[in-house]
């Protein structure tokens, strides 16, 4: 049984250490990193912030130090977490170990050195630095593939020989199918452990399937930007969302995203993206668009903080709001550093 | 000049190798204006080709600003290891005025979204956006590659083309005019010799 009161209450306390959207505005003032970087030293980002410092300098180190902070904290969670709320978020965070495995298939298929292939990873999840390091220092893809087998993480039988094969090779399979099967076989996992019927697995499940939605529709919204539609559309389609198969089908049938974002109608995404089309009007750039869309996922999972304080909302809430900040702060950062103006920044922000 | 013997077939092989030298000269000239002409129109379309290619890479790196800062840069990395692929181009030879310059066929290096090789799932539109820009850039590249190379070579043969009309009009034509004015004014003082001479001879006989 977990103790929810506990865990809860030192989210509460970390929570409390999140920043308020007024020193997002302060910060949107500065036209220096140098003065960024002063006044990210007395928030609680002061500790990470200085170690980065002795060896980065500018935004580099303010990107450095955000994300030490985002893992250290992720740890700390964990750290409070006993039993099913551990497992409950090691499975929200689980999306960082399959980015990790991608990220470490794709860098073997392309023969990348170790150290170049761990510059792309993000050790976030269950998968720490070393497993990650040992990963990528294997001989090659296969050994690889074992490892990970032997710490659990077994891989479907048709990722492995589709990776084996393009291993062997490359020019009998397209990588883009092993990232798709990988990428199904993950949600697929997702979602059948998430088939228990007790109050967390159903807000764990709120939170997955309209993550599923959102990648969903940003997969349509992409073909149909590019004009495209490939032949197997079905399989960039993960199931497990709220959405049916047969509105990505509508959407890819769509000419243009004006056109596509309506048959959205009566989805939690409708009004965002309503706006979003209009943005995306002025712009002609898809990536405004699906800001809007990130908004909307992020704006749920945080909103769950205040859903039920005895279960592992909270923990969903504190979770993507301290991303949402990771992600601010950087832009924040690289704004300034490349003088964007301060009312570009501010646009793409996620105030939660 | 001292070297030249003040010989009639001197003379004419002089006047012949001046006239060559004319000649040369002349068709050094056009080729100098064709190349000239080549040269300008070749530099207008490439300068017009420059400035699309900046105003296209400063709007990718800016694109680019976007994704590092929301994507962060391990999510671009892991992505680029994805999309990797080798372009092979293919070269021709033309020739222009003897000048031996590269063609490259134009080839098609921007890729649908699902042909790149990442998933749609795990990558936000602003990566797709920076991989298309770069994509168009490289192109652009590769088509503004040859014609840079073309400039670089026809400037070459310019200065190369003007150098040898300056050598023949400044040193081999007044060198040659020159040879042949000292030859002709020796031939004409052996001439008014020869008639000075025998006019002497037949003045002699005829007191004889």
């Amino acid at each position: 049984m977990s103790n929810y009161e506990y865990l809860n209450t030192r989210i509460r306390a970390m929570y409390s250490q999140l920043l308020a959207n007024e020193y997002y505005r302060e910060l949107l003032s500065l036209k220096e990193v140098s003065l960024l970087i002063d006044s990210l030293l007395n928030s609680p980002y002061a500790v990470d912030l200085s170690n980065a410092l002795a060896t980065y300098s500018g935004h580099v180190a303010i990107n450095k130090a955000l994300r030490e902070n985002l893992s250290k904290n992720v740890q700390k969670l964990l750290s409070y977490a006993e039993d099913k709320a551990a497992y409950w978020i090691k499975l929200l965070l689980s999306k960082w170990d399959a980015y990790n495995i991608k990220t470490i298939i794709r860098g073997k298929l392309r023969h990348q050195f170790p150290e170049d292939i761990l510059y792309g990873v993000v050790p976030m999840a269950n998968l720490k630095d070393v497993h990650l390091k040992e990963l990528a220092e294997q001989e090659d893809i296969g050994e690889s593939i074992d490892l990970l087998t032997t710490w659990g993480y077994s891989l479907d039988s048709r990722i492995r020989k589709a990776v084996i094969d393009f291993y062997n090779d490359q020019e009998s399979i397209h990588i883009v199918e092993i990232e798709n099967l990988i990428d199904r076989a993950y949600y697929k996992d997702l979602v059948e452990r998430l088939k228990e019927k007790d109050k967390n697995a159903i807000f764990v499940e709120q939170i997955v399937r309209s993550e599923i939605d959102y990648l969903n529709i940003l997969t349509s919204f992409k073909l149909v930007y590019d004009k495209s539609r490939p032949k197997e559309s079905e399989l960039f389609f993960i199931r497990g969302g709220y959405l049916k198969e047969s509105l990505f089908e509508s959407i890819l049938a769509c000419q243009t995203l004006e056109e596509a974002s309506s048959l959205l109608e009566g989805t939690e995404f409708f009004s965002s993206v309503e706006k979003g089309v209009l943005y995306f009007a002025k712009s002609g750039r898809l990536y405004v668009m699906e800001r809007f869309l990130e908004g909307v996922l992020i704006k749920k999972a945080c909103s769950m903080f205040r859903v039920d304080p005895l279960s592992i909302s909270v923990a969903i809430g504190y979770l993507w709001k301290k991303y949402n900040e990771v992600i601010n702060l950087r832009f924040i950062a690289w704004g300034i550093k490349y003088g964007m103006p301060a009312n570009i920044i501010k646009g793409e922000l996620i105030f939660v | 000049m001292e070297h030249v013997s003040p010989t009639r077939m001197n003379l004419l092989a002089k006047k012949g190798q001046l006239k060559i030298a004319l000649q040369g000269a002349n068709l050094l000239k056009k080729k100098r204006d064709a190349l000239m002409e080549e040269f300008i129109k070749e530099a207008r379309s490439l300068a017009d080709s420059r400035d699309q290619l900046n105003r296209d890479l400063q709007k990718g790196i800016s694109v680019l600003i976007v994704a590092l800062a929301v994507d962060g840069f391990h999510k671009i990395r892991s992505t680029s290891f994805a999309c990797q692929r080798d372009l092979y181009v293919k070269l021709t030879e033309k020739n222009i005025w003897g000048i031996k310059v590269a063609e490259v066929e134009k080839i098609q290096v921007k890729r649908r979204v699902y042909d790149r090789g990442y998933s749609l799932v795990s990558t936000s539109s602003r990566i797709d956006e920076v991989a298309l820009s770069f994509e168009e850039i490289v192109e652009q590249v590769i088509d503004i590659a040859p014609t840079e190379v073309k400039i670089k070579r026809l400037g070459e043969e310019i200065q190369k083309t003007s150098r040898r009309i300056s050598a023949l009009e400044q040193k081999l034509i007044p060198s040659l005019g020159k040879d042949i004015g000292f030859i002709q004014e020796v031939l004409s003082e052996r001439e008014r010799e020869d008639i000075y001479r025998l006019k002497k001879i037949k003045k002699k006989r005829g007191k004889e």
